[in-house]
């Protein structure tokens, strides 16, 4: 009897504590399903206060990052120009054709921000002229890939801002600088040179893209063509197979 | 032997010269006119440089050269009145190639004849005289032709040409220092070969001839194999030019008129 009281009340224990582990389960279930109908919504509906000023504050972040590198870059470019100033008065002074080179080649140090004074200065007489296309053969061997699309700018200008004689210049430059991508510019240059043929009347009509158009006649236009094909043909050794 | 001799005096007075090629921004204006190039003469030493003469010498050697250009213009109007001769004077101060022009690199010849210069001219001016007699004037000029140095090959023509002045003794001796008679004839060489790279004949041809007969007298004063040589050149030019000329379909002057020539005979 006794033996058998003991037994039921292990079972009763047993039933209780099933009981008990079925209450817990049922309760998580109940917090799961709570929390599975909150979602996105439930967080959105949390933070919408504070929404508004949580967009400020990051497109506050980018604009003050933006802001800050574009004024970095704007100090750069005023440094530059600093240093430059200088060494462009040390340029125009040159005396002798090293002096004037080992000036053009500081210049030429700045890269790209360099073209601009350079290319200027193949207008400027005859020493600066040949110590400014060092500084350019040294920009385009350094940065092809920023100097020459300047440079096909240059030989597809129509602005008339470049002399002849610089046209020439820029494009031995590009030959130099393996200016690959400019290939189509060159050959088109050279396509209507050719066509010009010797008509006096056409060749005074296609000088006028030229700033000094005066000077430019049948020798400028066998000179500018020889130079073509000499950068052509160093350009097209270099195209891979 | 006059090599020797020239050899001598520019080795004398190399060691004044200062060689200082300065740019000479001018070079870019007139883009339209071939120029002739008069670069700052130099003092051989102080007692030239303190020379009243000498720097009077120096002064009036810019106003002859323009004399000089105003004659060949007046020349070819009278030739013919179409033909005209664009050149033009430019001074390049403070700028003195060394004497023996070795600055004049294929690179800067290039550049220059682009530039439409047709001669560049460099000197340096000294005082000589024997003991007792007083110092007389003299000059070592050098002469470049870049369009000579870009289109014949060097081992036919020296584009550069140095000459020691006076020449001839007496009166003529500052007669020719003032004049420097090669000048015009160096120019025209100059001229002639780039106007006739630009179909330019007639007046590559009248370049060409003037220019032979300068040469011709300057050799009369005292020659050189360097100016043998250029006057071969020049002949050859010539010859070659009115043959260009007769088979230019888009030429219509005298000179198709003229009887075909064989030019093969080489410099």
């Amino acid at each position: 009897m006794t033996d058998t009281n003991q037994r039921i009340a292990d079972l009763e224990a047993r039933v209780e504590s099933a009981l008990a582990i079925d209450a817990r389960f049922k309760a998580v279930d109940s917090e799961l399903a709570e929390l599975k109908k909150s979602g996105v919504r439930g967080w959105l509906h949390a933070i919408a206060p504070f929404a508004t000023s949580l967009a400020l504050l990051l497109v506050g972040y980018w604009l003050n990052d933006s802001v800050k590198a574009a004024m970095a870059r704007e100090q750069l470019d005023l440094d530059y120009v600093k240093d430059m100033r200088d060494l462009i008065k040390d340029f125009d002074a040159s005396t002798t054709q090293p002096v004037a080179d080992a000036n053009a080649i500081g210049l030429a140090m700045y890269g790209k921000y360099a073209i601009l004074p350079l290319v200027q200065r193949l207008e400027g007489g005859d020493v600066a002229n040949l110590a400014a296309e060092k500084g350019l053969v040294l920009v385009g061997s350094n940065d092809p890939s920023a100097a020459c699309p300047k440079f096909a700018a240059i030989i597809d200008d129509k602005g008339r801002r470049f002399p002849w004689q610089t046209h020439k210049t820029i494009v031995k430059v590009m030959g130099q600088s393996a200016c690959l991508k400019t290939i189509p510019d060159i050959a088109a240059y050279k396509v209507e040179l050719t066509a010009l043929g010797g008509d006096a009347q056409s060749l005074s009509k296609f000088a006028q893209r030229y700033s000094q158009p005066e000077g430019f006649d049948g020798e400028s236009i066998a000179n500018l063509r020889k130079q073509i094909d000499t950068t052509l043909d160093i350009l097209k050794s270099q195209v891979p197979p | 032997m006059p090599r020797l001799a020239l050899g001598i005096f520019a080795a004398l007075i190399a060691h004044a010269a200062h060689g200082a090629l300065v740019n000479c921004a001018a070079l870019s204006a007139n883009p339209g006119d071939y120029k002739v190039v008069l670069d700052d003469f130099a003092f051989a030493s102080d007692p030239a440089r303190n020379n009243a003469d000498l720097a009077a010498l120096k002064n009036r050697l810019q106003f002859s050269f323009n004399g000089q250009l105003d004659a060949l213009r007046i020349s070819a109007a009278k030739l013919d009145k179409n033909l005209q001769v664009p050149m033009r004077l430019i001074v390049c101060t403070g700028r003195q190639p060394s004497l023996t022009g070795e600055e004049f690199t294929d690179a800067l010849a290039e550049r220059l004849s682009d530039q439409r210069v047709v001669v560049e001219v460099w000197g340096t001016l000294d005082l000589a005289g024997s003991a007792g007699a007083a110092p007389a004037p003299r000059a070592m000029i050098g002469y470049a032709i870049p369009p000579v140095q870009q289109y014949v090959p060097a081992n036919e023509v020296r584009p550069i040409q140095l000459l020691a002045y006076p020449k001839s003794g007496g009166a003529r001796a500052i007669d020719e220092l003032e004049r420097l008679p090669e000048l015009s004839a160096f120019a025209l060489v100059g001229l002639g070969t780039k106007a006739s790279r630009a179909n330019r004949y007639d007046l590559a041809v009248w370049a060409f001839s003037r220019a032979e007969t300068g040469i011709a007298d300057s050799k009369l004063r005292g020659t050189n194999a360097d100016l043998d040589s250029l006057l071969v050149y020049v002949k050859h030019a010539a010859c070659l030019t009115r043959a260009g000329a007769r088979t230019d379909p888009g030429y219509v002057g005298a000179l198709r008129l003229v009887p075909a020539q064989n030019c093969t005979d080489k410099p």
